[in-house]
């Protein structure tokens, strides 16, 4: 198992519309688990095809295992580049038994081999006896099992998951998270896999690729990406994040609530917008606060409560499920953001 | 989708690149669909380099009398299947009265009769020197008047009763499609039963019974046999006689172009109307009106209606036959080189049954592989040839042919001395290539219809593991479409079997079938004889219908059964549950 690396991949499918990926490069350590993520439309998928050659990038160079798959003169077809991939609907043979599914990638292998790996395959999915099945006996659950197993059978350098889990209920897909992560780790198989879930992302992947309208916004690892968000789509995509416009001046990033440091340091002068995220910001009841409560929603654990400034921003926070706050009440706000995060205003505030 | 890149390349470079890169498949599809368009795009391409002799010639002659009964044929038999065809879609679908069930099935039996053989036993039946005209005679006394049968009349009446179910199958599905609260709308609005037929139901309905109507006129503008015997002097009648009697291929080159003129003026009406059908098709999820039950006299002239139909046009004819069969068994009748007649028949069908069927595969998987507007193009102009009657195939199919016999036989002979003869024109090569053109779009339709239904995963899933495009079609698609390609094997077989034209045009000397024994027997009026042959013809005839009855559960399911719509969009799916 060793590198697999995606150089300058662009790929348009129209000449009318955007291209479906721009320019995307990014690269799994041998054994790394990356989840790229994004809204349906980001070419999260098409990363997938143009690494399993199911699609050819209009430019750029794809390296599995240290090899050349695809660059301006080479083209390895989808047969001989050694990827695994699992689909959303997991794509068994619907005529072959599930020994049969797995043996269909091994055919090369001695027959004893063959059975060994087959065998050894269906324990590590959990599916010792059922080799005689066919598919459609099969549970939801089983036939992902499945999948992974005959997609992993052949010992891939790079396991493609496209959209894995999202034909599975609440209760199976976090099982299911556990069980193929457990199998992949256990197998040390590097795996890049496709959501559109952002917990599943954090849950399971090392890193997380962020992507919009074909453009990679952010790679790193998942607190990375939550804390330091490196633009504002991913700022608003990765969990919730509101916007307060703001001054840099000598002391600070003056905002609404308060000063903040301005660690990003911009220039004095100059209009941002400070990101804070929910978790940080700290309502104290208090009647002669600047803040009123527009809405609170209860949700178990904790209340989101949407507080007004005077200018008329609204802010989110969580607060404790024994919140004293009611409509209408007045509180004073104050953020305690971890990272102070800001982006340049697009227009002058204040 | 290919790139943009790839896209705008030129075609023939591409090709260059596919080929390099040992990607064969759409090449191979690619030159499949050439070879079988190129008959039609002969045929085709003559009407665009008239002879002017040859036209001042047909227009002294027959030219007048042909265009002439051409229409009348059009309108005749048009009106007829059109009548015929929705009312009893209507009927059995608007209307419960005894016997209903059994007749939705058995009006669509006719379907499996070649007119021919329908034309014939009418013929015998009710012409002067019949039993019918006979018995008459007998009893009112000579000189009682009937209606002529072998006349224009007969022709339009024999036609409509084996093509009326084209258009009673697409109206009976599109009566079904249409949701009852439409209907009941109307009835709300005050419009009576025949009223929301008259109103809302067949304006609905209109482009499947064009689409139905134009199938059925398409069918009527290919037959030979029934219009031959019967004197009625249509374009495949002329050009056999001109092909055979005075040996002008010229001239029936420029026939058959005016014949295809009329088709494709045909097809290309039945095209656009079955665009707009699909527009106006629901998903199937509506709830279908119910039915009223009719009684007393309503009830039964419903069901003698229902029933004179099919008397005439499946139970007369076949107990004619099956009369004039066991009559003959063992008797001078009977032509003890039957048995080899039928064993040409079936091997012609065979041999054409599986290269359609290989044919299909190629073109489908190609065009699967890659939906290039080159590919689809010419995949549809192979498939036009299922519009072209026999007759204009034929002489498309031959043009070429000879050329290259002609070609062949001169290089043999310049390099070695030796004459091939007319290796295709001559022998069973020509007609099973005629065969193909003719019948490549049933065999393609059918297998395209399979392997849609197989998801495009499963072949990513096949190529990522390590399986290459040939292993992806041989290790999954073909197991899961064997059941497609058994259907399509046999639809081929037995239209092979049914087609007249192409064979009398294009079979080897001394080479007979069932169809050309019956035809040389007709048209000498032994009736007795031509039976068995023609029984046979029917009895493979029914496969098809039996196909479609197994497999096709949109236009023949039963209107009692209600498929939840999970269930229903889970039985779309192949097998995954």
């Amino acid at each position: 198992m060793s590198l697999t690396r995606l150089e300058g991949l662009t790929k348009r499918y129209s000449p009318r519309d955007l291209p479906a990926l721009d320019n995307l490069s990014l690269h799994a350590e041998p054994g790394e688990i990356i989840a790229l993520l994004g809204p349906s439309g980001s070419g999260k998928t098409t990363v997938l095809r143009l690494i399993a050659g199911f699609d050819r990038p209009d430019a750029g160079v794809v390296e599995i295992g240290g090899e050349t798959m695809v660059d301006d003169t080479t083209f390895v077809p989808p047969e001989a580049r050694g990827v695994g991939m699992v689909f959303q609907e997991y794509a068994l043979f619907p005529h072959l038994t599930v020994e049969a599914n797995i043996a269909f990638g091994v055919q090369t292998l001695d027959p004893q081999t063959r059975a060994q790996r087959i065998t050894g395959m269906l324990e590590t999915v959990g599916l010792s006896g059922f080799g005689r099945r066919y598919p459609h006996e099969l549970s939801g659950g089983q036939q992902q099992r499945v999948a992974l197993a005959r997609a992993l059978a052949p010992r891939p350098s790079v396991l493609l998951l496209d959209e894995p889990f999202s034909n599975l209920d609440a209760d199976l897909m976090v099982q299911m998270h556990h069980e193929v992560y457990t199998i992949l780790r256990e197998l040390g198989t590097t795996a890049i896999f496709v959501t559109h879930d952002q917990e599943e992302a954090f849950m399971i992947a090392d890193r997380v690729g962020i992507l919009n309208q074909g453009r990679l916004e952010q790679f790193g690892r998942p607190d990375e990406i939550y804390h330091r968000p490196a633009t504002r789509f991913v700022a608003r995509f990765v969990g919730k994040a509101d916007f307060l416009p703001g001054r840099v001046t000598e002391e600070g990033i003056v905002t609404e609530v308060g000063s903040l440091r301005n660690t990003p340091g911009f220039p004095a002068g100059a209009s941002v917008e400070v990101m804070v995220r929910p978790d940080h910001i700290e309502l104290i009841p208090d009647p002669t606060g600047k803040a009123m409560v527009l809405s609170r929603q209860f949700r178990g654990p904790d209340y989101l409560v949407v507080v007004q400034l005077p200018s008329g921003t609204t802010i989110h926070s969580h607060q404790p499920s024994t919140l004293r706050l009611h409509l209408r009440d007045r509180a004073k706000v104050v953020a305690r953001p971890a990272h102070v995060v800001a982006f340049l205003a697009t227009r002058p505030w204040l | 989708m290919a790139t943009s890149q790839v896209r705008s390349l030129p075609y023939g470079l591409r090709l260059l690149r596919s080929w390099r890169s040992r990607d064969l498949w759409p090449v191979a599809a690619g030159a499949v669909a050439l070879v079988v368009a190129t008959p039609i795009l002969v045929v085709v391409s003559s009407i665009a380099t008239p002879s002017l002799e040859v036209w001042r010639h047909l227009w002294e002659t027959q030219l007048t009398e042909l265009v002439w009964n051409t229409l009348v044929l059009i309108v005749g038999v048009g009106l007829g299947v059109s009548v015929l065809g929705t009312g009893l879609a209507w009927l059995v679908t608007m209307y419960r009265f005894p016997g209903r069930a059994a007749f939705e099935w058995l009006l669509i039996l006719p379907l499996a009769m070649p007119a021919y053989v329908i034309g014939f036993v009418f013929l015998a039946i009710f012409d002067y020197t019949g039993p019918v005209q006979s018995w008459l005679r007998h009893v009112v006394g000579p000189g009682v008047w009937f209606p002529d049968i072998a006349s224009s009349g007969g022709v339009v009446l024999v036609m409509t009763l084996v093509l009326y179910p084209y258009v009673y199958l697409l109206a009976r599905a599109a009566f079904h499609e249409q949701s009852a609260t439409t209907l009941e709308a109307a009835r709300a609005l005050g419009a009576s039963r025949f009223g929301v037929f008259w109103k809302v139901a067949l304006p609905l309905a209109r482009p499947s019974i064009v689409a139905g109507v134009t199938l059925a006129l398409m069918e009527a503008l290919a037959d030979f046999g029934t219009v031959a015997i019967y004197g009625f002097d249509t374009f495949t009648v002329a050009i056999y006689r001109v092909w055979f009697g005075l040996f002008n291929r010229g001239a029936a080159t420029e026939l058959a172009s005016l014949l295809l003129f009329f088709t494709l003026t045909l097809y290309l009406l039945e095209r656009a109307s079955r665009g707009r059908a699909r527009f106006t098709q629901t998903d199937g999820k509506v709830r279908r009106a119910a039915p009223k039950r009719l009684t007393g006299w309503k009830a039964w002239t419903a069901s003698g209606l229902a029933s004179l139909i099919v008397g005439l046009a499946l139970v007369l004819p076949i107990t004619q036959l099956l009369f004039w069969t066991l009559t003959s068994l063992g008797g001078p009748d009977y032509d003890s080189r039957y048995p080899a007649f039928m064993f040409n028949t079936v091997i012609l069908g065979v041999i054409t049954a599986i290269l359609a069927v290989g044919a299909a595969v190629v073109v489908a998987y190609g065009l699967r592989l890659s939906r290039s507007r080159v590919m689809t193009t010419f995949s549809r102009i192979a498939g036009m040839g299922y519009a072209l009657p026999g007759s204009v195939i034929a002489v498309g199919v031959l043009a070429p042919l000879a050329f290259v016999d002609h070609g062949l036989d001169a290089f043999l002979g310049a390099t070695w001395g030796v004459s091939s003869g007319l290796i295709l024109t001559g022998s069973m090569v020509g007609l099973v290539f005629a065969y193909l053109v003719r019948f490549l779009a049933v065999s393609c339709q059918t297998v395209e219809a399979s392997l849609v239904k197989i998801t495009p995963n499963m072949d990513m899933a096949g190529r990522s593991l390590g399986a290459s495009r040939g292993a992806v079609l041989r290790r999954i698609h073909l197991p899961l479409i064997r059941g497609g390609l058994c259907a399509a094997a046999i639809l081929v077989f037995v239209d092979v079997i049914k087609e007249m034209p192409a064979t009398l045009l294009l079979r080897p000397f001394g080479y007979e079938t069932l169809a050309v024994r019956i035809w040389q027997l007709t048209s000498e009026a032994l009736w007795g004889a031509a039976a068995l042959p023609a029984l046979t013809i029917v009895a493979v005839g029914m496969l098809p219908v039996l196909i479609l009855a197994r497999t096709g559960a949109r236009p023949l399911g039963g209107t009692e059964t209600h498929v939840a719509p999970e269930e229903e969009a889970r039985a779309e799916k192949p097998r995954m549950p």
